[in-house]
């Protein structure tokens, strides 16, 4: 991809993958989820969800899935508001250079 | 390489952060080569390249957080977010730069990634500054005798100048000895080489005027033109560098 994905757009991103399962997901499903919408290496996501985990914006709970322990990432209550934030954020910034690229006037 | 050496290797390589750390990150990507199956093995292998590139993101992303607890919430993300993206860059275009730091290991455990940053920048700048030199030198003999041929103009333009000055100078004085001999023959001497002495006092003033209004109009305005034509004469040398200037 051309453009740069910093660590907040990437936070939200994978805040956003997450979100979306009320049951919590894990490590592989992420990664595969998050590729959906951006580039990243296999190796991208475990620091960064090992930082929103200690931030507690993810909690992480083990669940034994076929004779073995699988971790489950769960987004908390802090983590959803941050999601919200960063949804804001995103709008607006999103549609001010959207507006820019189409060449109309900013408000 | 099978995933069971991998995780060996990975495993070696994180000996030296907190062992809870180490059993986290560990058992995140036993977890994830369970879950991506064996028929994906291979290819998570090869994407994530080597045990060393991934202990070299998670060591880096934890001596940014060492480096960094003391700042506020968002402050921590925007630093993150520096980091992040060089993170980025360094996985796909600069390995060599991980690879070592995983060697220096946690000796630059206190190495923030502002600091880390900066030392690259330095670098950068160290590279250009030789480029530059190199260029420098390998054109003096254009640029050096337009120089010298630049400098030598200003100092001869200068030396005319000041010779000017000086003799002005010397003619005033001149003039007024010769008034004060004019002034003293008046009352010594006839009339008529009084008056004389005094009309000659009168016009070395003149010359010498002429002079001084001469350099003063050299300093003030040809000068300064001067130096314009010269500035004009490099932008159509170099009109690259004159444009981004």
């Amino acid at each position: 991809m051309v453009f740069n994905t910093g660590a907040a757009l990437l936070d939200a991103i994978v805040l956003a993958v997450v979100s979306k399962e009320k049951e919590g997901t894990y490590g592989y499903k992420i990664t595969q989820d998050v590729r959906q919408a951006i580039e990243v290496s296999e190796s991208t996501l475990y620091p960064v969800l090992r930082r929103l985990q200690k931030d507690g914006c993810l909690e992480v709970y083990d669940m034994e899935c076929g004779g073995r322990n699988r971790r489950y990432y769960k987004i908390t209550d802090r983590g959803d508001a941050q999601l919200n934030l960063y949804r804001t954020e995103w709008e607006s910034y999103s549609s001010k250079i959207t507006m820019l690229f189409s060449g109309g006037e900013l408000a | 390489m099978r995933k069971e050496e991998f995780m060996r290797q990975l495993e070696a390589l994180l000996s030296d952060i907190s062992e809870e750390e180490r059993r986290e990150a560990l058992s995140y990507y036993r977890n994830y080569f369970e879950d991506a199956g064996e028929e994906n093995e291979e290819r998570i292998l090869r994407e994530l390249e080597s045990p060393e590139k991934v202990a070299a993101t998670i060591k880096a992303d934890l001596r940014m957080e060492q480096g960094d607890n003391t700042s506020a919430y968002t402050e921590q993300k925007t630093e993150a977010g520096m980091y992040t993206e060089r993170g980025f860059f360094d996985e796909r275009f600069q390995e060599h730069k991980q690879a070592v730091d995983i060697q220096k290991g946690m000796d630059q455990s206190h190495d923030t990634s502002w600091e880390k940053k900066h030392s690259e920048e330095d670098e950068n700048r160290t590279i250009k500054m030789v480029l530059i030199t190199v260029a420098v030198v390998l054109t003096s003999p254009v640029w050096g005798s337009l120089l010298a041929g630049i400098f030598s103009i200003i100092v001869g333009i200068i030396a005319t100048v000041f010779g000017i000055m000086v003799a002005a100078f010397s003619l005033y004085v001149a003039g007024g000895i010769m008034f004060g001999i004019g002034i003293g023959e008046f009352i010594v001497g006839g009339v008529a080489v009084g008056f004389g002495l005094l009309g000659a006092a009168m016009l070395v003033w003149v010359v010498a005027i002429l002079m001084t209004v001469f350099s003063v109009w050299v300093c003030g305005k040809g000068i300064p033109w001067f130096g314009h034509a010269v500035g004009k004469l490099w932008k159509k040398i170099f009109p690259g560098k004159g444009q981004a200037v």
